[in-house]
Protein backbone atom coordinates (compact mmCIF):
# COMPACT_ATOMS: atom_id res chain seq x y z
CA UNK A 1 0.00 0.00 0.00
CA UNK A 2 2.86 2.38 0.80
CA UNK A 3 5.72 2.69 -1.65
CA UNK A 4 8.32 4.02 0.81
CA UNK A 5 9.39 2.74 4.21
CA UNK A 6 7.54 4.32 7.06
CA UNK A 7 7.55 4.00 10.84
CA UNK A 8 4.53 3.83 13.09
CA UNK A 9 4.41 4.67 16.77
CA UNK A 10 1.74 3.00 18.87
CA UNK A 11 -0.15 4.94 21.52
CA UNK A 12 -0.09 4.81 25.28
CA UNK A 13 2.95 2.78 26.22
CA UNK A 14 1.54 1.89 29.64
CA UNK A 15 -2.26 1.63 29.41
CA UNK A 16 -2.12 -0.12 26.05
CA UNK A 17 0.82 -2.31 26.97
CA UNK A 18 -0.92 -5.63 26.26
CA UNK A 19 -2.38 -4.35 23.03
CA UNK A 20 0.94 -2.91 21.89
CA UNK A 21 2.69 -6.13 22.84
CA UNK A 22 0.18 -8.06 20.74
CA UNK A 23 0.78 -5.94 17.63
CA UNK A 24 4.55 -5.98 18.09
CA UNK A 25 4.65 -9.77 18.48
CA UNK A 26 2.22 -10.24 15.61
CA UNK A 27 4.49 -8.31 13.29
CA UNK A 28 7.43 -10.56 13.98
CA UNK A 29 5.32 -13.74 13.70
CA UNK A 30 3.13 -12.80 10.75
CA UNK A 31 4.78 -9.95 8.85
CA UNK A 32 2.58 -10.80 5.87
CA UNK A 33 -0.46 -9.41 7.76
CA UNK A 34 1.06 -5.95 7.80
CA UNK A 35 0.96 -3.35 5.10
CA UNK A 36 4.09 -3.31 3.00
CA UNK A 37 6.95 -1.04 3.95
CA UNK A 38 5.77 -0.35 7.46
CA UNK A 39 7.41 -1.08 10.76
CA UNK A 40 6.28 -0.53 14.30
CA UNK A 41 9.21 1.52 15.38
CA UNK A 42 8.12 2.76 18.75
CA UNK A 43 5.48 3.44 21.35
CA UNK A 44 4.68 6.75 22.91
CA UNK A 45 2.98 8.16 26.01
CA UNK A 46 3.97 8.30 29.63
CA UNK A 47 3.59 6.30 32.81
CA UNK A 48 0.72 7.21 35.14
CA UNK A 49 1.24 10.30 37.20
CA UNK A 50 4.43 11.40 35.53
CA UNK A 51 4.05 15.04 36.29
CA UNK A 52 5.35 16.24 32.96
CA UNK A 53 2.69 14.42 30.98
CA UNK A 54 -1.05 14.63 31.17
CA UNK A 55 -1.69 10.99 31.92
CA UNK A 56 -4.18 11.11 34.72
CA UNK A 57 -4.27 8.27 37.16
CA UNK A 58 -4.95 7.64 40.79
CA UNK A 59 -2.20 5.13 41.17
CA UNK A 60 1.49 5.43 40.71
CA UNK A 61 2.88 2.57 38.69
CA UNK A 62 5.30 0.50 40.69
CA UNK A 63 8.86 0.55 39.48
CA UNK A 64 9.11 -3.20 38.95
CA UNK A 65 6.34 -3.03 36.35
CA UNK A 66 7.96 0.01 34.79
CA UNK A 67 11.19 -1.97 34.43
CA UNK A 68 9.35 -4.87 32.82
CA UNK A 69 7.59 -2.60 30.34
CA UNK A 70 10.72 -0.67 29.40
CA UNK A 71 12.67 -3.90 28.97
CA UNK A 72 10.01 -5.52 26.80
CA UNK A 73 9.90 -2.59 24.38
CA UNK A 74 13.63 -1.95 24.20
CA UNK A 75 14.60 -5.62 23.92
CA UNK A 76 12.30 -5.83 20.90
CA UNK A 77 14.03 -2.78 19.45
CA UNK A 78 10.92 -0.67 19.98
CA UNK A 79 11.74 2.86 21.03
CA UNK A 80 9.98 4.47 23.95
CA UNK A 81 8.91 7.99 23.13
CA UNK A 82 7.92 9.77 26.30
CA UNK A 83 5.22 12.27 25.48
CA UNK A 84 5.34 15.20 27.89
CA UNK A 85 2.37 17.15 26.73
CA UNK A 86 2.04 19.36 29.77
CA UNK A 87 2.19 22.92 28.50
CA UNK A 88 2.36 24.63 31.86
CA UNK A 89 5.49 23.23 33.37
CA UNK A 90 7.58 25.59 35.43
CA UNK A 91 11.15 25.24 36.60
CA UNK A 92 10.02 23.90 39.95
CA UNK A 93 8.40 20.90 38.27
CA UNK A 94 11.61 19.73 36.63
CA UNK A 95 12.85 18.04 39.78
CA UNK A 96 9.85 15.78 40.22
CA UNK A 97 11.44 12.67 41.68
CA UNK A 98 9.06 10.13 40.15
CA UNK A 99 9.41 11.45 36.59
CA UNK A 100 13.19 11.68 36.94
CA UNK A 101 13.46 8.10 38.21
CA UNK A 102 11.54 6.77 35.22
CA UNK A 103 13.58 8.81 32.78
CA UNK A 104 16.74 7.48 34.38
CA UNK A 105 15.51 3.90 33.89
CA UNK A 106 14.88 4.33 30.16
CA UNK A 107 17.94 6.48 29.50
CA UNK A 108 19.49 5.04 26.33
CA UNK A 109 20.05 6.03 22.74
CA UNK A 110 16.98 4.19 21.46
CA UNK A 111 14.45 6.26 23.37
CA UNK A 112 13.20 9.79 22.85
CA UNK A 113 11.14 12.46 24.54
CA UNK A 114 8.47 14.48 22.80
CA UNK A 115 7.63 17.71 24.59
CA UNK A 116 6.32 21.26 24.59
CA UNK A 117 8.35 22.95 27.27
CA UNK A 118 11.69 24.54 26.35
CA UNK A 119 12.76 24.46 29.98
CA UNK A 120 12.10 20.74 30.20
CA UNK A 121 13.92 20.18 26.90
CA UNK A 122 17.00 21.93 28.26
CA UNK A 123 16.81 20.07 31.55
CA UNK A 124 16.57 16.66 29.85
CA UNK A 125 19.29 17.54 27.37
CA UNK A 126 21.68 18.27 30.22
CA UNK A 127 20.67 15.55 32.63
CA UNK A 128 19.79 12.70 30.26
CA UNK A 129 21.81 13.44 27.13
CA UNK A 130 21.12 10.10 25.42
CA UNK A 131 17.49 10.97 24.74
CA UNK A 132 16.65 12.41 21.35
CA UNK A 133 14.38 15.40 21.93
CA UNK A 134 11.40 16.09 19.69
CA UNK A 135 9.65 19.40 20.08
CA UNK A 136 5.88 19.72 19.71
CA UNK A 137 5.41 22.75 17.53
CA UNK A 138 3.34 24.62 14.96
CA UNK A 139 3.82 24.98 11.18
CA UNK A 140 5.78 28.17 11.90
CA UNK A 141 8.77 25.95 12.69
CA UNK A 142 8.66 23.57 9.76
CA UNK A 143 12.27 24.41 8.98
CA UNK A 144 13.47 22.76 12.19
CA UNK A 145 14.72 19.23 12.83
CA UNK A 146 13.08 16.77 15.25
CA UNK A 147 9.63 18.25 15.48
CA UNK A 148 6.14 16.89 16.03
CA UNK A 149 3.64 19.13 14.33
CA UNK A 150 0.67 19.74 16.59
CA UNK A 151 -2.14 17.62 15.20
CA UNK A 152 -4.60 20.47 14.98
CA UNK A 153 -2.52 21.76 12.04
CA UNK A 154 -2.65 18.48 10.10
CA UNK A 155 -3.62 19.04 6.48
CA UNK A 156 -3.44 22.82 6.82
CA UNK A 157 0.08 23.52 5.58
CA UNK A 158 2.12 22.81 2.49
CA UNK A 159 4.13 19.64 2.98
CA UNK A 160 6.87 21.04 0.74
CA UNK A 161 7.74 23.51 3.50
CA UNK A 162 8.99 20.76 5.78
CA UNK A 163 12.75 21.05 5.67
CA UNK A 164 13.66 17.80 7.41
CA UNK A 165 10.80 15.42 6.55
CA UNK A 166 12.64 12.35 7.89
CA UNK A 167 12.95 14.03 11.27
CA UNK A 168 9.39 15.30 11.39
CA UNK A 169 6.64 13.47 13.27
CA UNK A 170 2.91 13.59 12.61
CA UNK A 171 -0.03 12.44 14.72
CA UNK A 172 -2.49 10.78 12.38
CA UNK A 173 -5.91 10.65 13.99
CA UNK A 174 -6.52 13.45 16.47
CA UNK A 175 -9.88 13.60 18.13
CA UNK A 176 -10.00 17.39 18.34
CA UNK A 177 -10.64 19.63 15.37
CA UNK A 178 -8.40 22.62 14.82
CA UNK A 179 -11.34 24.98 14.97
CA UNK A 180 -12.68 23.58 18.23
CA UNK A 181 -13.16 26.54 20.56
CA UNK A 182 -12.51 24.34 23.60
CA UNK A 183 -9.14 23.06 22.37
CA UNK A 184 -6.94 25.26 24.57
CA UNK A 185 -9.29 24.91 27.50
CA UNK A 186 -9.10 21.13 27.22
CA UNK A 187 -5.28 21.00 27.26
CA UNK A 188 -5.09 23.62 29.98
CA UNK A 189 -7.47 21.68 32.21
CA UNK A 190 -5.52 18.43 31.87
CA UNK A 191 -2.17 20.14 32.41
CA UNK A 192 -3.41 22.01 35.47
CA UNK A 193 -5.00 18.90 37.01
CA UNK A 194 -1.81 16.95 36.53
CA UNK A 195 0.47 19.55 38.07
CA UNK A 196 -1.80 20.08 41.05
CA UNK A 197 -2.58 16.42 41.72
CA UNK A 198 -6.27 17.01 41.27
CA UNK A 199 -8.24 13.80 41.30
CA UNK A 200 -11.85 14.86 41.51
CA UNK A 201 -13.35 15.57 38.07
CA UNK A 202 -9.92 14.95 36.61
CA UNK A 203 -11.33 14.07 33.21
CA UNK A 204 -12.17 16.91 30.95
CA UNK A 205 -15.81 16.73 29.97
CA UNK A 206 -15.96 18.29 26.56
CA UNK A 207 -18.86 20.77 26.36
CA UNK A 208 -19.55 19.53 22.86
CA UNK A 209 -20.60 16.23 24.41
CA UNK A 210 -19.47 14.49 21.30
CA UNK A 211 -20.07 10.80 21.02
CA UNK A 212 -17.42 9.49 18.68
CA UNK A 213 -16.01 6.32 17.37
CA UNK A 214 -12.92 5.86 15.27
CA UNK A 215 -14.76 6.00 11.95
CA UNK A 216 -16.35 9.34 12.87
CA UNK A 217 -12.89 10.89 12.86
CA UNK A 218 -12.73 10.55 9.07
CA UNK A 219 -14.75 13.75 8.74
CA UNK A 220 -12.39 15.65 11.01
CA UNK A 221 -10.41 18.00 8.79
CA UNK A 222 -7.19 17.17 10.66
CA UNK A 223 -7.61 13.43 10.21
CA UNK A 224 -5.04 11.72 8.02
CA UNK A 225 -6.62 8.79 6.25
CA UNK A 226 -4.54 6.21 4.42
CA UNK A 227 -5.14 8.09 1.16
CA UNK A 228 -3.94 11.38 2.62
CA UNK A 229 -1.07 9.55 4.31
CA UNK A 230 0.25 8.65 0.88
CA UNK A 231 0.68 12.37 0.20
CA UNK A 232 2.73 12.75 3.38
CA UNK A 233 4.86 9.79 2.39
CA UNK A 234 5.38 11.29 -1.06
CA UNK A 235 6.79 14.33 0.71
CA UNK A 236 9.30 11.98 2.39
CA UNK A 237 7.74 11.99 5.84
CA UNK A 238 8.18 8.68 7.59
CA UNK A 239 7.30 9.00 11.31
CA UNK A 240 3.64 8.63 12.18
CA UNK A 241 1.99 8.45 15.58
CA UNK A 242 -1.38 6.74 15.94
CA UNK A 243 -3.56 8.45 18.55
CA UNK A 244 -5.61 6.57 21.12
CA UNK A 245 -7.93 9.28 22.31
CA UNK A 246 -11.63 8.90 21.69
CA UNK A 247 -14.63 10.45 23.36
CA UNK A 248 -17.77 8.77 24.53
CA UNK A 249 -20.76 10.85 25.35
CA UNK A 250 -21.69 11.45 28.98
CA UNK A 251 -19.09 9.13 30.37
CA UNK A 252 -15.64 9.55 31.71
CA UNK A 253 -14.21 7.07 29.28
CA UNK A 254 -11.78 8.74 26.96
CA UNK A 255 -9.96 5.66 25.86
CA UNK A 256 -11.92 2.86 24.35
CA UNK A 257 -9.98 -0.27 23.54
CA UNK A 258 -12.13 -1.22 20.57
CA UNK A 259 -11.62 2.14 18.90
CA UNK A 260 -7.89 1.90 19.47
CA UNK A 261 -7.85 -1.63 18.05
CA UNK A 262 -9.79 -0.37 15.06
CA UNK A 263 -7.38 2.49 14.44
CA UNK A 264 -4.34 0.24 14.68
CA UNK A 265 -5.88 -2.29 12.32
CA UNK A 266 -6.82 0.46 9.87
CA UNK A 267 -3.27 1.82 9.59
CA UNK A 268 -1.22 -1.32 10.05
CA UNK A 269 -3.00 -4.38 8.69
CA UNK A 270 -3.71 -5.36 5.10
CA UNK A 271 -7.40 -5.33 4.27
CA UNK A 272 -7.62 -9.07 3.69
CA UNK A 273 -6.27 -9.81 7.18
CA UNK A 274 -8.16 -7.16 9.12
CA UNK A 275 -11.10 -9.39 10.10
CA UNK A 276 -8.76 -12.15 11.21
CA UNK A 277 -6.62 -9.86 13.36
CA UNK A 278 -9.68 -8.14 14.84
CA UNK A 279 -11.09 -11.49 15.77
CA UNK A 280 -7.84 -12.72 17.26
CA UNK A 281 -7.28 -9.63 19.33
CA UNK A 282 -10.84 -9.49 20.61
CA UNK A 283 -10.50 -13.06 21.84
CA UNK A 284 -7.16 -12.18 23.35
CA UNK A 285 -8.70 -9.26 25.24
CA UNK A 286 -11.60 -11.26 26.54
CA UNK A 287 -9.08 -13.77 27.86
CA UNK A 288 -6.97 -11.02 29.46
CA UNK A 289 -9.91 -9.33 31.15
CA UNK A 290 -11.24 -12.67 32.46
CA UNK A 291 -7.79 -13.41 33.87
CA UNK A 292 -7.75 -10.02 35.58
CA UNK A 293 -11.20 -10.62 37.07
CA UNK A 294 -10.14 -13.99 38.46
CA UNK A 295 -7.11 -12.31 40.05
CA UNK A 296 -9.31 -9.70 41.70
CA UNK B 1 -1.55 19.23 88.10
CA UNK B 2 0.82 20.16 85.27
CA UNK B 3 -0.59 19.19 81.90
CA UNK B 4 1.11 17.94 78.75
CA UNK B 5 0.42 17.75 75.03
CA UNK B 6 0.52 14.43 73.21
CA UNK B 7 1.39 14.13 69.53
CA UNK B 8 -0.18 11.13 67.84
CA UNK B 9 1.61 9.87 64.73
CA UNK B 10 0.45 8.08 61.56
CA UNK B 11 -2.19 10.65 60.74
CA UNK B 12 -2.87 9.26 57.29
CA UNK B 13 -2.63 5.54 58.07
CA UNK B 14 -5.02 5.82 61.00
CA UNK B 15 -7.08 8.76 59.81
CA UNK B 16 -10.40 6.95 60.24
CA UNK B 17 -9.61 6.03 63.85
CA UNK B 18 -8.34 9.53 64.54
CA UNK B 19 -11.58 11.08 63.33
CA UNK B 20 -13.56 8.71 65.50
CA UNK B 21 -11.31 9.42 68.46
CA UNK B 22 -11.80 13.17 68.04
CA UNK B 23 -15.53 12.69 67.88
CA UNK B 24 -15.50 10.66 71.12
CA UNK B 25 -13.17 13.15 72.79
CA UNK B 26 -15.40 16.09 71.94
CA UNK B 27 -18.62 14.49 73.09
CA UNK B 28 -17.16 12.93 76.25
CA UNK B 29 -14.14 14.99 77.39
CA UNK B 30 -14.24 13.34 80.81
CA UNK B 31 -12.60 10.20 79.39
CA UNK B 32 -9.23 11.94 79.00
CA UNK B 33 -6.50 11.51 81.59
CA UNK B 34 -6.23 14.57 83.79
CA UNK B 35 -2.64 15.26 82.78
CA UNK B 36 -3.55 15.65 79.08
CA UNK B 37 -3.94 19.15 77.75
CA UNK B 38 -3.95 19.07 73.92
CA UNK B 39 -3.62 16.41 71.29
CA UNK B 40 -1.85 17.05 68.01
CA UNK B 41 -1.32 14.84 64.98
CA UNK B 42 1.80 13.99 63.08
CA UNK B 43 2.64 12.22 59.85
CA UNK B 44 3.10 12.89 56.20
CA UNK B 45 1.06 12.27 53.09
CA UNK B 46 1.99 9.17 51.09
CA UNK B 47 4.86 9.50 48.65
CA UNK B 48 6.42 12.44 50.37
CA UNK B 49 10.04 11.57 49.70
CA UNK B 50 11.25 13.74 52.57
CA UNK B 51 9.72 11.29 54.99
CA UNK B 52 10.92 7.83 55.99
CA UNK B 53 7.46 6.36 56.40
CA UNK B 54 6.39 3.61 53.98
CA UNK B 55 3.46 4.40 51.68
CA UNK B 56 0.73 2.51 49.96
CA UNK B 57 0.72 2.66 46.18
CA UNK B 58 -1.91 5.37 45.84
CA UNK B 59 -0.85 8.96 46.10
CA UNK B 60 -3.20 11.41 47.79
CA UNK B 61 -4.97 13.84 45.55
CA UNK B 62 -4.95 17.54 46.22
CA UNK B 63 -8.56 17.34 47.45
CA UNK B 64 -7.88 14.49 49.85
CA UNK B 65 -4.91 16.30 51.41
CA UNK B 66 -6.99 19.45 51.74
CA UNK B 67 -9.82 17.61 53.45
CA UNK B 68 -7.46 16.10 56.03
CA UNK B 69 -5.87 19.49 56.67
CA UNK B 70 -9.33 21.00 56.99
CA UNK B 71 -10.13 18.42 59.65
CA UNK B 72 -6.97 19.32 61.61
CA UNK B 73 -7.98 22.96 61.39
CA UNK B 74 -11.52 22.22 62.53
CA UNK B 75 -10.28 20.61 65.74
CA UNK B 76 -7.97 23.60 66.34
CA UNK B 77 -4.94 21.39 66.25
CA UNK B 78 -1.55 21.73 64.57
CA UNK B 79 0.06 19.57 61.93
CA UNK B 80 3.43 17.94 62.57
CA UNK B 81 5.05 16.79 59.34
CA UNK B 82 7.58 14.05 59.60
CA UNK B 83 10.46 14.82 57.26
CA UNK B 84 12.95 12.40 58.75
CA UNK B 85 14.31 10.76 55.64
CA UNK B 86 18.02 10.36 56.24
CA UNK B 87 19.08 10.28 52.60
CA UNK B 88 17.83 13.62 51.31
CA UNK B 89 20.16 15.42 48.96
CA UNK B 90 19.83 18.75 47.21
CA UNK B 91 18.05 17.31 44.17
CA UNK B 92 15.27 15.95 46.39
CA UNK B 93 14.42 19.30 47.90
CA UNK B 94 12.45 20.41 44.87
CA UNK B 95 10.25 17.32 44.61
CA UNK B 96 6.91 18.69 43.46
CA UNK B 97 4.64 16.43 45.44
CA UNK B 98 6.50 16.98 48.73
CA UNK B 99 6.42 20.75 48.23
CA UNK B 100 2.75 20.66 47.29
CA UNK B 101 1.90 19.07 50.64
CA UNK B 102 3.22 22.14 52.41
CA UNK B 103 1.75 24.69 50.06
CA UNK B 104 -1.72 23.22 50.66
CA UNK B 105 -1.52 24.03 54.37
CA UNK B 106 -3.44 27.23 54.98
CA UNK B 107 -4.28 28.90 58.31
CA UNK B 108 -2.74 26.06 60.21
CA UNK B 109 0.43 25.97 62.29
CA UNK B 110 2.99 23.58 60.77
CA UNK B 111 5.78 21.90 62.63
CA UNK B 112 8.27 19.65 60.89
CA UNK B 113 10.62 17.03 62.26
CA UNK B 114 13.78 17.23 60.18
CA UNK B 115 16.95 15.26 60.17
CA UNK B 116 19.00 16.58 57.27
CA UNK B 117 20.54 20.02 57.35
CA UNK B 118 19.96 20.56 53.61
CA UNK B 119 16.22 20.11 54.08
CA UNK B 120 16.10 22.19 57.25
CA UNK B 121 17.81 25.11 55.50
CA UNK B 122 15.58 24.75 52.46
CA UNK B 123 12.40 24.73 54.55
CA UNK B 124 13.58 27.70 56.61
CA UNK B 125 14.15 29.74 53.51
CA UNK B 126 11.19 28.67 51.40
CA UNK B 127 8.56 28.22 54.11
CA UNK B 128 9.62 30.54 56.95
CA UNK B 129 6.39 29.92 58.86
CA UNK B 130 7.27 26.28 59.53
CA UNK B 131 8.53 25.53 63.03
CA UNK B 132 11.38 23.09 62.69
CA UNK B 133 12.14 20.32 65.14
CA UNK B 134 15.54 18.68 64.95
CA UNK B 135 16.83 15.56 66.60
CA UNK B 136 18.78 16.87 69.58
CA UNK B 137 22.40 17.56 68.68
CA UNK B 138 21.85 16.19 65.20
CA UNK B 139 22.79 19.27 63.18
CA UNK B 140 24.21 22.67 63.58
CA UNK B 141 21.12 24.76 62.88
CA UNK B 142 18.70 26.64 65.10
CA UNK B 143 15.25 25.14 65.33
CA UNK B 144 12.14 25.95 67.38
CA UNK B 145 12.24 22.64 69.21
CA UNK B 146 14.34 19.54 69.71
CA UNK B 147 13.36 15.92 69.66
CA UNK B 148 14.71 13.61 72.38
CA UNK B 149 14.12 10.18 73.85
CA UNK B 150 14.15 9.12 77.49
CA UNK B 151 17.72 7.84 77.34
CA UNK B 152 18.93 11.18 76.05
CA UNK B 153 17.01 12.88 78.85
CA UNK B 154 18.71 10.74 81.51
CA UNK B 155 22.13 11.71 80.15
CA UNK B 156 21.37 15.40 79.66
CA UNK B 157 18.68 16.22 82.24
CA UNK B 158 20.51 19.19 83.73
CA UNK B 159 20.58 20.95 80.38
CA UNK B 160 17.03 19.97 79.45
CA UNK B 161 15.51 20.98 82.78
CA UNK B 162 16.71 24.55 82.23
CA UNK B 163 14.60 24.95 79.09
CA UNK B 164 12.14 22.04 79.10
CA UNK B 165 9.71 23.79 76.75
CA UNK B 166 12.15 23.40 73.87
CA UNK B 167 11.87 19.62 73.86
CA UNK B 168 9.57 16.96 72.47
CA UNK B 169 10.09 13.57 74.06
CA UNK B 170 9.42 10.22 72.43
CA UNK B 171 7.25 8.12 74.72
CA UNK B 172 7.97 4.65 73.46
CA UNK B 173 9.92 2.77 70.85
CA UNK B 174 8.53 -0.40 69.38
CA UNK B 175 11.02 -1.17 66.62
CA UNK B 176 14.71 -1.87 66.25
CA UNK B 177 15.16 0.66 63.45
CA UNK B 178 18.81 1.63 63.75
CA UNK B 179 20.71 4.03 61.54
CA UNK B 180 21.61 1.41 58.95
CA UNK B 181 18.03 0.18 58.62
CA UNK B 182 16.65 3.69 58.47
CA UNK B 183 19.13 4.61 55.75
CA UNK B 184 17.99 1.64 53.67
CA UNK B 185 14.32 2.48 54.24
CA UNK B 186 14.98 6.13 53.36
CA UNK B 187 16.76 5.22 50.12
CA UNK B 188 13.95 2.90 49.06
CA UNK B 189 11.35 5.59 49.72
CA UNK B 190 13.25 8.11 47.62
CA UNK B 191 13.48 5.52 44.85
CA UNK B 192 9.77 4.62 44.97
CA UNK B 193 10.56 0.96 45.57
CA UNK B 194 7.50 -1.21 45.81
CA UNK B 195 6.10 -2.98 48.84
CA UNK B 196 7.87 -0.88 51.40
CA UNK B 197 6.66 -2.04 54.77
CA UNK B 198 8.24 -1.55 58.15
CA UNK B 199 8.23 -5.31 58.66
CA UNK B 200 10.72 -5.69 55.80
CA UNK B 201 13.20 -3.39 57.49
CA UNK B 202 12.93 -3.95 61.22
CA UNK B 203 11.43 -6.02 63.96
CA UNK B 204 8.31 -4.48 65.42
CA UNK B 205 7.12 -5.08 68.95
CA UNK B 206 3.58 -4.88 70.11
CA UNK B 207 2.81 -1.93 72.33
CA UNK B 208 2.61 -4.30 75.29
CA UNK B 209 6.08 -5.67 74.55
CA UNK B 210 7.51 -2.19 74.12
CA UNK B 211 6.60 -1.38 77.73
CA UNK B 212 9.60 -3.44 78.84
CA UNK B 213 12.09 -1.33 76.85
CA UNK B 214 14.42 1.00 78.66
CA UNK B 215 13.23 3.91 76.50
CA UNK B 216 9.61 3.38 77.48
CA UNK B 217 8.00 6.27 79.32
CA UNK B 218 5.22 4.96 81.53
CA UNK B 219 2.30 7.11 82.63
CA UNK B 220 3.97 7.59 86.02
CA UNK B 221 7.22 8.76 84.41
CA UNK B 222 5.20 10.96 82.06
CA UNK B 223 3.63 12.73 85.03
CA UNK B 224 7.04 13.22 86.66
CA UNK B 225 8.56 14.63 83.48
CA UNK B 226 5.57 16.92 83.00
CA UNK B 227 6.09 18.24 86.55
CA UNK B 228 9.66 19.06 85.52
CA UNK B 229 8.31 21.19 82.69
CA UNK B 230 8.49 19.04 79.54
CA UNK B 231 5.20 19.72 77.79
CA UNK B 232 5.34 17.84 74.48
CA UNK B 233 5.43 14.10 73.97
CA UNK B 234 5.13 11.97 70.91
CA UNK B 235 4.09 8.34 70.56
CA UNK B 236 6.47 6.27 68.40
CA UNK B 237 6.21 6.51 64.62
CA UNK B 238 6.12 2.84 63.75
CA UNK B 239 2.40 2.47 64.16
CA UNK B 240 0.90 1.40 60.90
CA UNK B 241 -0.93 -1.38 62.72
CA UNK B 242 -4.39 -0.19 63.70
CA UNK B 243 -4.59 -2.23 66.92
CA UNK B 244 -1.20 -1.16 68.25
CA UNK B 245 -2.08 2.40 67.39
CA UNK B 246 -5.29 2.19 69.39
CA UNK B 247 -3.53 0.49 72.33
CA UNK B 248 -0.93 3.22 72.56
CA UNK B 249 -3.33 6.14 72.48
CA UNK B 250 -5.61 4.46 74.98
CA UNK B 251 -2.75 3.86 77.39
CA UNK B 252 -1.53 7.45 77.42
CA UNK B 253 -4.70 9.40 76.89
CA UNK B 254 -7.74 7.57 78.27
CA UNK B 255 -8.59 7.09 81.93
CA UNK B 256 -8.36 3.39 82.92
CA UNK B 257 -12.06 3.07 83.69
CA UNK B 258 -13.00 4.10 80.11
CA UNK B 259 -10.27 2.22 78.27
CA UNK B 260 -12.20 -0.96 77.40
CA UNK B 261 -15.19 0.88 76.00
CA UNK B 262 -13.11 3.31 73.95
CA UNK B 263 -10.90 0.51 72.62
CA UNK B 264 -13.94 -1.34 71.39
CA UNK B 265 -15.43 1.75 69.78
CA UNK B 266 -12.20 2.53 67.97
CA UNK B 267 -11.59 -1.03 66.83
CA UNK B 268 -15.09 -1.19 65.41
CA UNK B 269 -14.47 1.93 63.33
Amino acid sequence: MFDKKIKFYLPDLFTNFYLNRFFISLQSKYPQYYNENITISGVYGSFPKMLWGIKLSKKLCNLKNIDLIINFYNQNNISINFLFYNKYLKNEHLFDQYSNLILKKAHNLLNTVILYSDDLALYIKNKYPKYKIIKITTPAELNKKNILIESRYNNTFDLKNIKYPKDTYVLLNPICNSDCKYYENHREYLSYSQLNFIQKNRFYICPLKTDLMFYDLFTNKNFISNDILKEYIKANLQNFLIDSEIMIKDTNVFYNKHDIIESLIYYLIKEQYQAKVRNQITKNYIYMSQKKQVKK
Amino acid sequence: MEKCNIIIPSLTENYVQIRKFEEIKNTTPEILNENIDKIYYAGRFPYCIWSDVPSELNYYSNEKIESILEFIKSIQSKIFYQYTNTQIETEHLYDTYSNLQISLVKDLEIYAFVEKKELAEYLKEKYPKIHLIKMAESMDINTSMKFIDYKYYLNNWEKIDKNPNEYIMQLNSNSDLNKEKRDKLSTDIINFEREIKYQNYCKIQTFEESKKNELFVSNEKLKELTQKGIKHYIIDWVLDDKYEFIESIIYYIIKPEFQDRIRLRLIKT
